[in-house]
């Protein structure tokens, strides 16, 4: 879902790149890596593989291909401030060396991918957090809402840089990407369980880790 | 690193290596649908190319033209986070000599 350059008007890509730098210095500001130096090498890895499997694409009903965005991943791991660096990250080595996003684009992609997708799966994630025992489910629901919200405002940008009408945008946008949310949902409940199971926690657990990278 | 991490680093490799250069070329989401909605004519081309495309067009190999830029990509990845945690050290450790 990374938008190039020329699909965004001047005043929408200028006003989101200005919002999302606001964002990021936020999240430089909350979180605290090297005050707890164990965490890191877990979140350059998590970073890369989030990354690579952004490299790979999965035919969705042999008209289009979708790929893992990794927002509630990132957010479910490590937290919401974390994952919206571990993101930005990704969006702009994507923009700057693989020429996958634009440039003045990069703002636009880093609020939908960066800011708004990791705090959207959070959130919805926490709201089902009580009930264990539907953890791999309210894991599917959040990637699912996470990426269908992402792809809502993206519809919204286009329409607001005057390239489509809001409707058919809207319609386009989430029909795809509706099915595209159910291959992030499998990956990031599959991942997500592994890597939960291999360190012997549940999900308190994780928090704990989460709390320690996060919230000073 | 513990031996999750390990694990994950080894199935990044993999995905690079193996899997990434053989991933079909499809339009994403939103090249599908600008495609349908025929608004792809306003995508402008990129200011300049380092790795378009996640490929090297100069090397005839095409599985090396896909791997080289991945592996590139994932150590970039692994730079950034260490040296934004390396420069966090550097500073708290600033700090703390300013307080005493």
């Amino acid at each position: 879902m990374h938008i190039p350059d020329g699909f965004l008007s001047a005043p929408v890509w200028m006003s989101l790149a200005a919002v999302s730098a606001a964002g990021i210095a936020v999240a430089i500001k909350k979180t605290r890596l090297e005050e707890d130096q164990s965490q890191i090498p877990l979140i350059g890895v998590t970073t890369a593989f989030i990354f690579a499997a952004q490299m790979i694409n999965f035919p969705v009903a042999g008209a289009t291909s979708g790929h893992l965005a990794g927002g509630t991943l990132a957010a479910i791991l490590f937290g919401p401030w974390t994952a919206m660096l571990i993101m930005t990250a990704v969006i702009m080595i994507q923009g700057l060396f693989f020429q996958d996003g634009g440039i003045t684009a990069m703002g636009a992609n880093l609020f939908n991918v960066a800011l708004v997708a990791p705090w959207v799966g959070y959130g919805i994630y926490r709201i089902f957090q009580k009930w264990k025992s539907i953890q791999p489910v309210s894991i599917f629901v959040a990637s699912w809402i996470s990426v269908t919200a992402t792809a809502a405002l993206v519809a919204i940008q286009l329409y607001l840089s005057g390239i489509v009408p809001l409707g058919l945008a809207m319609k386009a946008m989430l029909t795809w990407h509706a099915i595209i949310g159910i291959g992030e949902g499998i990956i990031t409940v599959v991942v997500l369980r592994y890597l939960m199971e291999r360190q012997g926690q549940d999900h308190n657990a994780l928090a704990t880790t989460e709390a320690k990278v996060v919230e000073k | 690193m513990n031996k999750k991490t390990k694990i994950l680093l080894a199935v990044t490799i993999v995905l690079v290596l193996f899997i990434a250069p053989f991933a079909p070329h499809q339009l994403d989401g939103l090249e599908r649908v600008a495609h349908d909605l025929g608004f792809t004519d306003k995508e402008l081309e990129p200011m300049y190319e380092i790795f378009p495309d996640y490929h090297i067009p100069l090397i005839e190999n095409d599985w090396l033209g896909h791997a080289l830029p991945g592996i590139v990509g994932l150590l970039l990845c692994l730079a950034v986070v260490w040296g934004y945690a390396r420069i966090g050290t550097i500073l708290r450790n600033v700090r703390k000599r300013e307080q005493n």
